[in-house]
């Protein structure tokens, strides 16, 4: 062939090629872990973001997961053990975030992941996906990482993108620190955790232990007065989101709570009512039964409420002579670590 | 709806506001002047400018704040905003093509020129679609039957005497209207009755659900009816001031009344005046003056007249520029958007029965709602825990009175409530035996919230200055501190008044206003 013509079978291997190679934008903003940015890059990101959502009125959420040791805080995490095992976490970022998201590693453990056009209870959902997807290398067997997650939102958080990591990173540590880390219960199931919080007296900057019942200062009026009080709390917010448990042991057509339920309207908070049994003449509204085969449940009186401004959470486990001992926090972090493992435990939808 | 035009000078350089000033005079432009951000907002409230001309580092309330509260008040949105700035800087919720920002130096000319667009701006001629007027000019019926027949969809918002209220249509029909607490066609009659009062229709999206399913057509109807008639029959009418006793035991009263009878009945457990019978019934006003005339010529009703206590439109417990600072603390540290309709204290006490009585001195004010029911329908223990009242103290900003216990193991629970709080009153009696719990609950919300917290003794007369040290003494207060005491019987309004300005005074402070959030 002569050399006046041109090959297009050559050329055509040559464009592909090319097409094929990564540009010099992607490989300037994109690290070895695939669609996982760089540090500038996703602060430069977030930074746009956080002017978008002031600007428009919107939401965003940044989530911050830390890698901190090995092997049940055995190893501290760090060299070639470290930067494998971020392989397995940018792939499983990569997979759990959605395509409009932007994860990017901050430093050689931690990765920023800033989510567009997403609220306090949509981070959430990421993160729950997220710990779920660690949970393999986190719970058991090796590498038995210690991996913490957090998350903060504009502009409930802050209205500045820079102070939105700030406060993710406090965050981090409060986690760290929580008594839901220290205790581990992250990795007890539902009952275990019921147990060890109603069991000792515990005491706190936001939890408490407390009895119930019998002699005690507060009869179980009372307890059903905190439920009362929290549906009227719905009831002054009916556009904030949330999520409210409230089990009953049995819910019968008399329960005192379903009057206030009744009256509470329209609402953006999710209400259930939980009970081993549901009388049929229960005239329930604004809120879903759920029925629970399981004696145990029928021990306790509980109340799980998440909103974007408010955590609650009681257990009153049955004691003996009509006592209870109860356990009550404020700790978003308990509240939500509760809802999570009652919704997994039981086989409910996992839904906040 | 600007009816009055003049502009707002709010600069903190005496320098600034005498060189705009002598230049505003020259060109007899009525102005005002202040110096800080919450004498501001009082001359807002007082009267809308047609500009305001600001210092974007204004003392007292940001630029940002200012801006926030004035767009807020619906009065006075669409107020024009000149801000004065020493570089080029950002202001938060600035509304391109409303407000501007001038950086100095700047030329009068420059000024000049941008204040007469604003009052342009402020006068109504720019808007498009908008329509507005004055009730004098143009009747109500008139106003809705223009916008029927063409079938608008927006909010006509009429501002009155004392109140503004809204009208909802889509589609030419009326959806729902809302005057203070009054809405669906008890509020629409309402605005029959006013004899002027200016008025703005503004064409937009209607979300709001629909209340009223009546034709507009027979909506005017029975509108011009109930006005005729009120006009005609309005001498013959309890005085709004009036107090209204019960002559007879209610619960011998026959079944299957009249739905308005049985209501009007119902609501004298709560209210006592006319006008509070006549604002909670559901019924049209008419109606209700009607009703309540006919119990009272058949002898289940009687008037007092000349209620003999302060005239209720002047009793106060905020002053404007309280309300405002009120406002901006709830919006600072709660409201990431500005739907916060109402700021929350905590009534912490050590028996419900001193909850109760802080709601039964309450319930002697004009503006006070309460949930439960003090002559008997609610049981003491309705008073351990949850709203136990609120009090309507600027637009529509309440202040919810929310009982708590002074036990320190209900702290959790009491954390899950700080949401859009404001301050906490402690309750406190002679049989008080928990000032160590209550003290460092005391303590608790001061350092966690930064929030004002005022300890109340509840007494039935005056106590001792001996009585008072002790007080101090276990509530641990300064001896300089002030002890505020609610008194019962004849003195209980009075000290009631007198508690709860102190409280407002000290949430309304600026280093508590000023304390941010979280």
């Amino acid at each position: 062939m002569s050399d006046n013509f041109v090959d297009f079978e050559k050329l055509s291997e040559a464009e592909e090629a090319a097409a094929s190679k990564p540009s010099r934008l992607e490989e300037m903003t994109k690290s070895i872990e695939g669609r996982i940015y760089d540090s500038f890059f996703v602060n430069e990101y977030g930074k746009i973001e956080s002017v978008r959502a002031e600007r428009y009125g919107m939401s965003f959420s940044v989530i911050l997961l830390q890698v901190d040791s090995f092997a049940s805080g055995a190893r501290k995490a760090e060299g070639a053990e470290l930067e494998s095992f971020m392989k397995i976490v940018s792939d499983i970022v990569i997979k759990v975030i959605r395509n409009c998201d932007v994860a990017g590693k901050l430093d050689e453990r931690r990765v920023l992941m800033v989510l567009p056009n997403t609220d306090y209870f949509g981070s959430l959902i990421t993160l729950k996906k997220l710990t779920k997807a660690l949970e393999p290398y986190t719970h058991k067997g090796d590498p038995h990482a210690s991996v913490v997650v957090s998350q903060s939102t504009f502009p409930k958080d802050s209205v500045g993108y820079g102070e939105l990591v700030n406060m993710a990173t406090t965050r981090l540590h409060e986690i760290k620190t929580s008594f839901w880390e220290q205790k581990q219960l992250k990795t007890k199931l539902f009952w275990e955790v019921v147990a060890l919080l109603t069991s000792g007296s515990l005491s706190g900057y936001d939890f408490q232990t407390f009895d119930a019942g019998g002699n005690s200062d507060f009869n179980m009026d009372y307890i059903g007065r905190i439920n009362d009080a929290i549906i009227k709390e719905i009831i002054r917010n009916p556009d904030r989101r949330g999520v409210l448990y409230i089990g009953a042991k049995n819910i019968s057509a008399d329960l005192p709570i379903l009057k206030t339920i009744k009256n509470m309207g329209r609402s953006s908070t999710k209400v259930f009512l939980v009970g081993e049994h549901v009388d049929k003449n229960a005239d329930i509204r604004n809120a879903i039964a759920i029925t629970i085969n399981d004696p145990r449940v029928t021990e306790m009186l509980f109340t799980f409420f998440l909103t974007e401004h408010a955590a609650y959470a009681l257990i009153c486990k049955e004691s003996w002579g009509e006592t209870y001992n109860c356990f009550h926090t404020a700790n978003p972090y308990i509240v939500e670590g509760l809802i999570t493992k009652f919704q997994r435990d039981m086989y409910l939808q996992e839904q906040l | 709806m600007a009816e009055t035009k003049y502009i707002l000078l709010a600069l903190k350089n005496d320098e600034d506001t005498s060189s705009i000033t002598k230049g505003l005079k020259e060109n007899a432009l009525e102005h005002v002047v202040t110096n800080d951000g919450a004498k501001t907002m009082e001359e807002v409230i007082k009267r809308a400018p047609g500009v305001i001309i600001c210092d974007v580092n204004i003392a007292g309330v940001t630029a940002d704040r200012l801006l926030q509260m004035v767009k807020s008040n619906p009065k006075t949105a669409s107020v024009p905003f000149v801000f004065i700035a020493d570089k080029q800087t950002d202001v938060k919720g600035y509304r391109p093509g409303t407000d501007t920002i001038l950086v100095r130096p700047f030329h009068w000319g420059e000024l000049y020129g941008v204040v007469k667009q604003g009052m342009f701006i402020a006068s109504g001629a720019d808007a498009a679609g908008h329509i507005r007027g004055d009730l004098a000019q143009m009747s109500l019926v008139d106003l809705l039957q223009v916008l029927h027949f063409n079938q608008k969809e927006g909010v006509l918002t009429i501002q009155g005497d004392k109140h503004v209220g809204k009208i909802y249509m889509k589609g030419g029909q009326v959806f729902n209207a809302t005057v203070a607490e009054a809405e669906k066609e008890k509020a629409l009659y309402r605005f029959f009755m006013w004899p002027k009062g200016a008025f703005e229709f503004v064409p937009e999206p209607v979300n709001v659900p629909q209340k009223i399913d009546v034709p507009t057509g027979n909506l005017l109807m029975e509108g011009a009816r109930l006005f005729d008639e009120f006009e005609r029959d309005k001498d013959k009418f309890p005085r709004d001031n009036s107090l209204i006793k019960v002559n007879v035991d209610t619960a011998t009263l026959p079944k299957g009344l009249k739905p308005a009878i049985s209501e009007i009945i119902f609501l004298t457990k709560y209210y006592s005046t006319v006008k509070e019978l006549v604002d909670h019934c559901s019924f049209p006003d008419y109606d209700a003056y009607t009703t309540i005339r006919n119990l009272i010529q058949r002898n289940i009703l009687s008037e007092v007249k000349d209620t003999g206590g302060p005239d209720t439109d002047k009793l106060s417990i905020v002053t404007p520029a309280q309300a405002v600072r009120i406002k901006e603390q709830v919006i600072g540290k709660w409201g990431e958007n500005l739907n916060v309709n109402f700021g929350r204290v905590f009534v912490a006490s050590p028996s419900p029965a001193l909850a109760k009585d802080f709601v039964a001195a309450c319930s002697k004010l004009p503006d006070f709602r309460s949930p439960l029911d003090l002559k008997g329908g609610s049981k003491i223990e309705d008073f351990i825990l949850g709203e136990i009242g609120a009090i309507r103290v600027y637009g529509d900003l309440d202040i919810a009175f929310y009982s708590v216990p002074c036990n320190l193991a209900m702290v959790p629970l009491m954390i899950t409530f700080y949401p859009n709080l404001i301050g906490a009153i402690i309750l406190m009696d002679e049989n008080t035996a928990t000032f160590g719990d209550m003290n460092k609950f005391k303590e608790r919300i001061v350092t966690n919230r930064r929030v004002p917290v005022l300890n109340v003794a509840v007494a039935n007369s005056d106590i001792s200055a001996e009585q008072t040290a002790n007080f101090k003494r276990l509530a641990a207060m300064k001896p300089s501190d002030e002890l505020n005491v609610l008194k019962g019987g004849t003195d209980q309004k009075e000290s009631i008044i007198k508690v709860l300005k102190a409280f407002m005074s000290h949430i309304s402070a600026t280093d508590f206003a000023s304390s941010g959030g979280a």
